[in-house]
């Protein structure tokens, strides 16, 4: 990583590329905001036991679609229970399915992106044909069909968004592995005799980090958007477990009586996948300071 | 057209012929192999062992899988992507019948978006570094956090429901009032994404020699922007448009959803209600080809538009 200091010329210090992006991005207040929102929302999901008001599956028939009073909020749902406590509940799925989905297309995209990049030639043709061929697939119907062939279950959420999801983060990490596998330090570390897993592992890969962490950021945002889709749909996690998606979709029948059934979860899905995108945003700006318009 | 740009093209339609054929191994394998048993995937918990023998044969779902994927092809090649087994009709048909009227959908979410995004764009990067400029670009990341289905329910609520404007179910007599609502939901989030790369866009351009040129000649601000800027400007413009026309085919889910619009996107949900496997399968293979070939048409049309593309 030694390739990535840059010599700050007015404290004569070196700083690495990671504090100059920090320092960046700190300066950015729309940047800091995202964080912030994304911070208070994963402590909303950590602490949800702790923050509800009720139990978010506890029913209550007597209770049902109640506009928002004092005892409930955001009301109440067509069972009686607590809309701001399943809000709370949700954002664990949405916050979950965000990462855990990044994280699984992000270790199939960085190792196929990297196989392809490094070895070029027939790997390089295969795998990129074999992404060609995932991304032909347009990706809410992609997800759909896998979905429903896998079945219910959290599980099968997580497999089908992130079957689907992977194709950009390998082309990034490919088109990065291409370029670093000729820069001298990767002939240095050859020459010097290190192992072809060495040498993308410890070489080359923690040279690909800048835009995988705004592919991953933007990409967190992605996939809470496309869970809601998912739940909305019917295809989420099953019920009684609460997801924002899947209480838009119970509250559409009652979208003229109460609207507030919609609109609160509705509002927690824009903040979070705001949140992110603001966050994207700035890190882009921040690790790649050429781009900033 | 030049003879490179008709080789470039047959080239890129050769290109086609093997992505097509793994997306048939991937919706063969979606179908047949991953489900474990396709029958009782379908049929839930209503199916009794006869129905599930009749159905097995009639799917030849006892042969070997190689056998099964030659047949599968030669029958998609032929049009034929098999019988609902809900509806007993033609999914072929089916989807052919619901295209037109989400095409019609995807027509008027694109006037939408394009006049809203490329507008809102050049306003932005005119304006550079103003609050114009902030505020364009912050209400275009709000738009593009919130979930199309979302925006889609306020819009029926307040224009529809509310206000009682326009109409918020069905396609009626197919006249404008009812395109409105649904083209603006699926249209606005796209607009904003629009938006950003046709300031950005806008921006690089508007820093080249040639415009500083086109400005110190006296000419008027807007032939400059409109003339001379946008121009340049448009093809990463077209990349993107061209990407959002094929994505609300995804869009289209969930915005026909809403509004009860008897289109393709209707018809998937439909069939995920029933478990009607062969439908949704036939569904995703179909938006497959419609991307491939949309890819295609995007690249084409850089070569139209910027004569200094070689095809070679």
């Amino acid at each position: 990583m030694t390739n990535l200091k840059i010599q700050d010329d007015k404290m004569g210090q070196v700083h690495g590329l990671w504090y100059d992006a920090w320092m960046r991005l700190k300066k950015n207040p729309t940047a800091m905001f995202g964080l912030a929102l994304i911070i208070g929302l994963a402590l909303i999901a950590i602490f949800a036991p702790l923050l509800a008001p009720y139990d978010p599956v506890q029913i209550n028939l007597l209770e049902s679609v109640k506009p928002p009073s004092k005892a409930h909020w955001f009301g109440t749902d067509y069972y009686g229970r607590d809309i701001l406590s399943r809000i709370i509940y949700g954002a664990r799925i949405s916050m979950t399915v965000g990462f855990v989905v990044e994280f699984i297309t992000l270790v199939i995209g960085m190792t196929l992106g990297a196989l392809a990049g490094y070895f070029g030639g027939k790997v390089d043709m295969l795998i990129m044909r074999f992404t060609d061929i995932v991304m032909a697939f347009p990706g809410l119907l992609f997800i759909i069909a896998v979905r429903v062939a896998l079945g219910p279950g959290l599980f099968n959420v997580f497999l089908a968004m992130s079957v689907a999801g992977w194709t950009g983060k390998a082309r990034i990490i490919r088109s990065q592995v291409l370029s670093l596998r000729e820069k001298e330090f990767v002939e240095s570390a050859r020459a010097l005799g290190a192992k072809t897993h060495s040498v993308i592992l410890k070489h080359i890969l923690p040279n690909c980090m800048a835009p995988m962490i705004v592919s991953v950021t933007m990409g967190v945002a992605g996939a809470i958007m496309a869970e809601a889709g998912l739940s909305f749909l019917g295809l989420g996690v099953q019920e009684p477990i609460p997801s924002w998606g899947s209480i838009i979709n119970e509250g559409l029948s009652y979208l003229r009586t109460a609207p507030w059934y919609t609109l609160f979860p509705g509002f927690a899905i824009a903040l979070t996948v705001l949140g992110f995108n603001l966050l994207g945003d700035g890190l882009r700006d921040a690790l790649d300071p050429r781009m900033k318009n | 057209m030049k003879r490179s740009m008709i080789e470039y093209i047959i080239r890129r339609l050769f290109l086609i012929v093997p992505v097509l054929l793994g997306v048939l191994i991937i919706t063969f394998l979606l179908m047949f192999v991953i489900p474990g048993d396709p029958i009782s995937n379908m049929m839930g918990q209503r199916a009794n062992d006869k129905v599930i023998e009749r159905i097995r044969a009639e799917l030849h779902l006892d042969d070997p899988w190689h056998i099964q994927f030659v047949r599968y092809v030669g029958r998609v090649i032929k049009g034929d992507l098999g019988k609902s087994y809900v509806t007993h009709r033609s999914v072929t048909k089916d989807i052919l019948a619901k295209l037109p009227v989400t095409a019609k959908l995807a027509f008027s979410t694109m006037i939408v978006a394009s006049t809203m995004g490329i507008l809102i764009g050049i306003i932005a990067a005119v304006y550079h570094n103003t609050w114009i400029d902030r505020a364009a670009m912050v209400f275009a990341l709000i738009f593009i956090s919130t979930p199309v289905f979302w925006f889609g329910l306020i819009l029926v609520f307040v224009f529809g429901m509310t206000l009682g404007w326009l109409p918020i179910s069905g396609i009626g007599d197919g006249s404008l009032k009812y395109w409105i609502l649904p083209a603006i939901t699926l249209g606005t989030r796209s607009a904003a994404f629009l938006a950003r790369m046709t300031r950005s866009t806008m921006l690089e351009v508007i820093r080249q020699d040639y415009i500083r040129t086109a400005q110190s000649k006296g000419l008027a601000e807007k032939v400059v922007i409109f003339k001379h800027a946008l121009k340049n400007a448009m093809i990463p413009i077209i990349t993107i448009l061209g990407m959002q026309f094929a994505s609300y085919l995804n869009g289209s889910v969930l915005t026909e959803t809403i509004f009860a619009i008897p289109g393709f996107g209707r018809y998937v949900v439909m069939a995920i209600n029933k478990r009607d496997f062969l439908v949704i399968a036939g569904s995703v293979l179909v938006g497959a080809i419609i991307f491939v070939f949309a890819n295609l048409f995007v690249d084409l049309t850089y070569g139209i538009l910027d004569p200094r593309i070689r095809y070679d």
